[in-house]
């Protein structure tokens, strides 16, 4: 028997290699997975999000009106936005409710523990919630992540920016990963832009189609690089530029009072 | 002596496995200059020995083994990365003058085969538990001249329990937190063992923690 307790770690040798490129001054900031799942658990996937999943019996409301400030035990919530200059749906999905696909929920454990290990935090490093300590009254203490599947028809322009970078020195986590994992392929799915990184060196890529990412493929990334979303183009019956993001969420120790939760009813249904 | 860049640090880091960013990188220095100016201002020369207890990845060594004469700096940590990534960067600025680390759990201060005039135990203390405190002044007091000044940085005590952990998440370095250690605490430990906490030779507060320092 050669199981023990290092069989759950990913092996030091390859995580290195990724740092590397994610994090030294001459280095990406990004790095690419390529063919990370399988071919048939990635059709699944880009499937069950855009033609099995009924829309019609989800939660369309966050518990308030900003975002990313959620309580233990939010409800998942699906967001649509149609207008001049926005064609997406997102469905934020947090990994404390019972899952709408267990496959999609079993791999956003994974890429994150992956993500902590890249970032050498412990392996189950804010996968779930905890309770504040008496001495640490800091929101982002309460952080965990959360996976969102996302897919985007037209423009639905997210403006370059940073995460937990040091022009936030409340929430400066610089070593802060995320990862997106890709469910949908440029040229054939979509064409236009996509998401736009720029790298530690400040050279600037659309890694979508500049690296010809498709289904399956995982791409992690610097948070505190800047990045944005822009210009994407599709036809009817495409399926856009799909993808799922895993971002850090910070969770308050608390349930929202019921007008709370009327008065974010609005955000979401639009 | 200058200090390496914070580029060369971002890599020498990363070359251990440790993520550090530029951004994280930017402040270091800071650090680093107020432990050589400290340890100066308590009347250290060239030819003087130190004893650096956790010295880390050789935060103080960047100036002092460049100051001191050959194989005058000594020092011990837990966490072998780290003296790895000190070799490197020592290197990596030229530092010719030869020095004494070693991966120690137990503070055997001993195995040097030296006696110091100074030692230095920088955001150290607050890591160990009490019996661990009690040993490491027991050794210095094997090791310290008499007159020879311990210089170290704690946090005072918090209202929060102990807390244990990974340290950097490397699964073979369980670490812990126990903010117990006040000043109280460490001027009545010190007396038990004939040592005199020094008052006045230094401001109280490091850049990150406060400061004691210590006669033997």
């Amino acid at each position: 028997m050669s199981i023990n307790y290092s069989s759950f770690l990913l092996p030091e040798s390859e995580l290195n290699g990724i740092r590397k490129v994610l994090y030294s001054p001459t280095g990406d900031g990004f790095y690419v997975l390529k063919g990370f799942l399988p071919e048939n658990i990635g059709q699944h996937i880009r499937r069950f999000w855009s033609e099995i999943i009924d829309t019609s019996c989800l939660n369309r409301s966050f518990c308030y009106k900003t975002r990313n400030e959620f309580f233990f035990g939010h409800p998942n919530v699906y967001r649509v936005a149609k207008d001049d200059t926005h064609d997406v749906k997102v469905f934020h999905n947090y990994l404390w409710n019972y899952p709408h696909d267990e496959v999609t929920h079993q791999i956003a454990h994974m890429v994150i523990s992956m993500i902590n290990q890249l970032e050498r935090k412990p392996i189950y490093h804010e996968l779930h919630p905890m309770r504040y300590r008496s001495d640490e009254k800091d929101a982002f203490k309460g952080c965990m992540l959360s996976y969102r599947v996302i897919q985007t028809f037209n423009n639905a322009t997210v403006p370059e920016h940073r995460d937990f970078g040091k022009d936030d020195p409340h929430n400066c986590f610089p070593e802060k990963l995320n990862a997106t994992l890709i469910l949908s392929e440029h040229g054939k799915d979509y064409g236009g832009e996509g998401m736009s990184f720029t790298t530690n060196a400040g050279r600037k890529l659309i890694l979508n189609k500049d690296l010809q990412l498709t289904t399956g493929d995982l791409l992690l990334w610097r948070y505190a690089n800047l990045h944005g979303v822009d210009g994407v183009k599709s036809e009817a019956g495409q399926k856009g530029f799909m993808r799922i993001i895993y971002p850090r969420e910070g969770v308050y120790d608390y349930a929202p009072e019921k007008d709370k939760i009327e008065e974010g009813a609005h955000v979401a249904a639009k | 002596m200058s200090l390496p860049s914070d580029e060369c640090l971002v890599d020498s880091f990363l070359s251990e496995g440790i993520p550090l960013t530029m951004e994280s990188a930017e402040n270091w220095q800071e650090l680093v200059n107020w432990q050589f100016d400290a340890i100066k201002d308590l009347g250290i020369k060239p030819e003087h020995k130190i004893i650096d207890i956790g010295c880390g990845f050789l935060r103080a060594g960047m100036n002092l083994v460049p100051y001191l004469n050959d194989h005058h700096y000594f020092g011990v940590d837990a966490f072998k990365p780290y003296l790895n990534i000190g070799k490197k960067l020592l290197s990596e600025i030229g530092v010719s003058n030869s020095f004494d680390v070693r991966f120690d759990t137990g503070f055997n201060l001993d195995q040097f085969g030296q006696t110091f005039d100074y030692a230095m135990s920088i955001a150290v203390v607050t890591h160990l538990s009490k019996k661990q405190i009690e040993t490491l002044f027991k050794q210095l007091k094997k090791v310290m001249k008499p007159g020879g000044l311990f210089l170290m940085t704690y946090i005072p005590i918090k209202d929060c329990p102990p807390r244990g952990f990974y340290f950097h998440g490397f699964y073979d370095y369980p670490m812990s937190s126990s903010p117990f250690c006040n000043r109280e605490y460490l001027q009545e430990l010190a007396s038990s063992l004939g040592i005199e906490w020094v008052t006045g030779l230094l401001p109280e507060e490091s850049p990150s923690q406060k400061v004691g320092v210590f006669r033997f």
